[in-house]
């Protein structure tokens, strides 16, 4: 009678346990959420550059503006040829892109999230400015003396199976990611550097690599800004001509 | 010599041990020996197409194209779609496969009042599930050229999943690999193959099949020939177990030396059978009629005669094989034409080892021989030798109008390289190429390699200009290149469907192309190259021809300094192994033609002799060649081989005839006693011998292979036509040369008297 007791306390103990764990890694990832869309707007300039397997590099810069974690206008600057396209985010996936050749902007869509944002390793999906917590569920699944892991799982079935996302232990930014396929494959990677502007973590430069191709993209915040007050009149189709 | 031979019985002991030791290795070293059907591989490394399909292959992401075709009642239902994704994901996630387009990933630019989307035509994560959902993809599909007779078919009840493969892997492997899991699934739709890897890995298991089936085949056909003859166990049993100990050493020693079995070179075996028994044959036949009592000294003494003869004879066989190691452009034929001649020359040398080394411990005594006339000496052999006598005129009016109706014929005979016709009309295989030629536009990939700066407007421009004229080719449906992408996405941006003259245009339509995976397929990582693919749909060699002039002519005409053009391709690499094939044929016969003229006349001592000898053999090759254009049988990479294996054995024959001839004519000066002599007592061991290799070879009749199934039909004939030729041809040509000689003789007499 005894020994039926204590293994129904164990059992009772490992649930617990199971539920803690999950709970925490629900909160963990929340709290990253938080930090990462925790400013009310956002200006800087991005570097984007791509490095090919061969190490051959391309570099692309562009200013950016983001309100919310919805709005957000990215206009590139260089090189030559790409100067002055402009592409702008809206709320429920609304997207338009503005081209000087032709003078005109169009609403444009990808059905494809997994598909390359302009040549970068980086998919639509993994720019999207959405919270991780909404697309994933999340478990911990270690604890080391400065991180948290949690294996995330998506919630809609998509390019990725499962993410092991690495968590700063005390500030709870994203210090790296690992993507792996359905076959359960890694197939891509990233690192992050964060940096304290005023009062939040910004991030300075998220790498990405893809490990199929063995190529990465390195994009680099240079001059953030945080709650400079734009106004949502800064996000209209009317401003992508400038 | 005789001091030599008689260590064979000596050390018979040894010399058995040393084989079985020999044989246990190679046996043992057989197990590492693969089937590889990649002619791809097997094209010299010089070849300007085969060089650059290659390259194309490892920068655009995989050259070979596979296809899988998924038949379905209805094409546009929940489930096939679904199938179709599990499909893609399967060969996706399967390596060594670069890329996958299938309905389930196909590149979709949509457009409308309001915007554009560059995406897919199926959300993989969303796929169409509700009738409205799967109506509007009917519609999509059947509105857009870009999917209709290239995706899915035309008549709209099949599509197809086509993926490209690295350059580095084992094509077959991967094509096997994707077959299996897709059976694992159980669809219940018709699911076939085509495109190369999956033609080589067909043909793989058709080497391995047809290898499985013919050898014992060949092996039994020869048992009962030999028991027929012999009606003695050891003639029957002994020249098997040596072919045997021949054929391991052989496939033993490919194993050793890294070579593979190849599409030709799994027929090997069977050569060996039908080629490498007549020594040991003349080895026990000699010994057993030879009259010598002591059994030891009885196979000594026949050992001693046999040397000399059997050696030639396998010397000009073996002439006969290494004429492809010189004269041949593929190199599985090249490593055919060496292993066998080297297992040719293991049947000899073992035929004078093993047999009188194995025998010489079962003594019997010496057979008296029958004076009885057999079936063959008095129904045919006699008959034949009064014809030639008696109607001289007219058997060479025979062979003269064979030569002239082969001579017609050659030039009549098709070539034919292309995978797909190798196999037979109902198999699968051919089945399946069948649909993708009717319905999507073949299986075969052509690549148009432009290189210049890809966003010049007047590089595309050209492009553009280039894939209209490809079109016009009834064996073109279907284009793919940069420049669609480009005139669609322009026409999102409401300039209608054209490429833009401005460059700014152009590079800022690529921003939103570029990251998708059909650009890694279609346009080099520097910007500086870019491809057409299509697909090219005829297996028709002359069609294929016609294609591939018309389009390098166009290049020479549309080349400048800014844009440099290149055509590459399976129909490229056909139509050089085409040319090459001819080159082949010419040289590895004429190579074969003077190693064996070469050979007979110093054995013969005498050049003209050599000419008169090797005249039946070049009568057949004309006959069958007029055979092989008259009946439409192809000069394929079996059949080319044909020529040179016939005139290294039948030149055997003539051998025979002539040094029988010389042998009576000694005895008694007497013209036609010799001549009928010689048709009668050689004549009978050449006939059995020709029959014997001409059954050898005709089991390859049921390869599933059709080059396989012609080359045997075809050297059977040339068996039955060179034996035949001479035992008549050449008979009548001594005696003209004797009638000849004693004119002169007459007049020389005249002159001095």
């Amino acid at each position: 009678m005894k020994k039926i007791r204590l293994i129904t306390q164990i059992f009772l103990i490992m649930f617990l346990m199971g539920h803690v764990n999950a709970q925490t890694g629900t909160e963990i990832l929340k709290k990253m959420d938080e930090i990462m869309f925790s400013a009310k707007d956002l200006s800087a300039t991005n570097k984007i550059v791509i490095i090919d397997k061969n190490g051959k590099q391309d570099v692309r810069e562009a200013t950016i503006i983001q309100k919310g974690d919805e709005m957000r206008l990215l206009r590139f600057t260089s090189p030559a040829s790409q100067a002055g396209i402009a592409m702008l985010s809206l709320p429920n996936d609304v997207m338009y892109i503005y081209m000087p050749a032709f003078a005109k902007e169009r609403r444009i869509s990808s059905s494809v999230k997994n598909q390359k944002f302009a040549g970068t390793d980086f998919s639509y999906d993994d720019l999207q400015a959405q919270p991780f917590s909404e697309k994933y569920t999340a478990e911990l699944s270690k604890t080391t003396s400065d991180s948290y892991i949690l294996e995330l799982k998506p919630k809609k079935a998509g390019e990725y199976s499962r993410i092991l996302l690495t968590i700063n232990k005390t500030e709870y930014y994203p210090i790296s990611t690992e993507f792996y396929d359905k076959s359960n494959t890694k197939i891509k990677e990233s690192k992050y550097t964060f940096e304290k502007v005023g009062k939040y973590w910004s991030p300075a430069q998220i790498e990405m690599n893809d490990l199929k191709k063995g190529s990465k993209t390195k994009i680099q915040m240079l001059n953030p800004k945080y709650d400079q007050g734009l106004s949502d009149s800064e996000f209209t189709v009317r401003k992508l001509t400038n | 010599m005789k001091k030599t031979l008689s260590y064979i019985i000596k050390f018979r002991t040894l010399i058995l041990l040393t084989i079985l030791a020999i044989t246990l290795v190679m046996g043992w070293q057989m197990k590492n020996l693969k089937i590889n059907s990649d002619i791809i591989s097997s094209l010299p490394d010089d070849d300007p197409a085969a060089v650059l399909y290659k390259e194309i292959g490892e920068k655009y992401q995989g050259s070979t194209i596979g296809i899988i075709i998924v038949n379905s009642e209805n094409l546009y239902s929940a489930q096939t779609i679904a199938d179709v994704a599990t499909i893609t994901d399967i060969v996706q996630s399967t390596k060594g496969v670069e890329s996958v387009t299938s309905l389930a990933n196909i590149i979709n630019i949509k457009t409308d009042e309001y915007g554009l989307e560059v995406g897919n035509l199926v959300d993989i994560y969303a796929l169409p599930e509700t009738e409205e959902e799967l109506m509007n993809l009917k519609n999509e599909v059947e509105s857009n050229e870009m999917y209709k007779g290239v995706i899915v078919s035309n008549d709209g009840k099949s599509t197809i999943v086509m993926f490209t493969l690295a350059t580095d892997v084992n094509q077959e492997e991967v094509g096997k690999e994707i077959k299996e899991k897709i059976a694992a699934q159980n669809f219940s739709h018709g699911i076939t193959y085509g495109g190369l890897p999956m033609m080589m890995q067909e043909l793989s298991t058709i080497i391995f099949n047809d290898m499985l089936w013919l050898i014992p085949s060949v092996a039994i056909l020869l048992l009962i020939i030999l028991f027929l003859s012999f009606k003695s166990v050891r003639g029957t049993i002994l020249p098997l177990i040596t072919v045997s100990i021949a054929i391991t050493w052989t496939l033993g020693l490919m194993a050793i030396l890294g070579y593979d079995i190849t599409m030709i070179g799994g027929i090997i075996p069977v050569i060996l059978f039908a080629v490498g028994s007549a020594y040991s044959i003349h080895v026990i036949n000699h010994i057993r009629e030879n009259q010598e009592e002591d059994y030891r000294k009885r196979i000594l003494s026949s050992l001693g005669y046999l040397v000399l003869p059997v050696f030639l004879s396998s010397l000009t066989t073996v002439f006969g094989f290494v004429s492809f190691i010189f004269g041949s452009y593929l190199t599985m034929i090249k490593d055919f034409g060496i292993f066998c001649a080297v297992g040719t020359f293991f049947s000899f040398i073992l035929a004078l080892t093993f047999i009188p080394a194995l025998i010489s411990f079962f003594p019997t005594p010496p057979r008296r021989v029958s004076d009885k006339e057999s079936l063959l000496t008095k129904k045919f052999l006699r008959p034949l030798s009064s014809l030639v006598l008696k109607y001289p005129k007219y058997v060479l009016i025979f062979w003269i109008s064979l030569v002239i109706l082969g001579i017609i014929g050659t030039f009549k005979i098709d070539r034919s390289t292309n995978l797909a016709s190798f196999f037979n009309k109902k198999s699968e295989t051919r089945i399946a190429e069948e649909t993708l030629q009717e319905q999507f536009g073949g299986s075969a990939p052509v690549y148009v390699l432009f290189k210049g700066d890809v966003h010049d407007p007047d590089f595309l421009a050209k492009m553009g200009d280039f894939s209209d004229f490809l079109k016009t080719n009834p064996h073109i449906s279907h284009v793919t290149s940069i420049v669609d992408l480009i005139e669609q996405m322009n026409e999102a941006m409401g300039e209608g469907r054209k490429l833009p003259t401005d460059r700014a245009k152009i590079e800022q339509l690529w921003f939103l192309l570029e990251g998708h995976e059909v650009m890694e397929q279609l346009v080099s990582d520097d910007l500086d190259e870019a491809i057409i693919q299509t697909r090219f749909s005829s297996i028709n060699t002359n069609d294929t021809k016609k294609f591939i002039d018309e389009v390098e002519e166009y290049i020479t005409a549309h080349q400048d300094e800014n844009v440099t053009i290149q055509l590459s391709g399976i129909p490229s690499v056909y139509v050089n192994m085409d040319s090459s094939l001819l080159k082949s044929q010419l040289s590895s016969l004429s190579i074969a033609i003077v190693l064996v003229l070469l050979l007979i006349s110093i054995s013969l001592r005498s050049l003209k002799l050599g000419i008169m000898g090797i005249v039946p053999i070049l009568v057949t090759v004309s006959a069958v060649f007029g055979f092989m254009g008259f009946t439409g049988i192809s000069l394929d990479v079996a059949t080319v081989s044909v020529a040179s294996i016939v005139l290294g054995i039948g030149i055997d024959y003539s051998i025979h005839t002539i040094s029988s001839f010389n042998y009576y004519f000694k005895i008694k000066n007497d013209i036609d006693y010799a001549i009928k002599n010689t048709i009668c007592i050689i004549g009978k061991s050449i006939m059995i011998n020709a029959t014997a290799v001409g059954l050898g070879f005709s089991v390859l009749l049921f390869s599933h292979l059709i080059p396989m199934k012609f080359m045997g039909l075809l050297i059977a004939i040339s068996m039955l036509l060179s034996s035949i030729g001479a035992l008549t041809l050449l008979p009548i040509m001594i005696i003209i040369n004797h009638n000849y000689k004693n004119k002169l003789l007459t007049k020389k007499q005249l002159k001095t008297a």
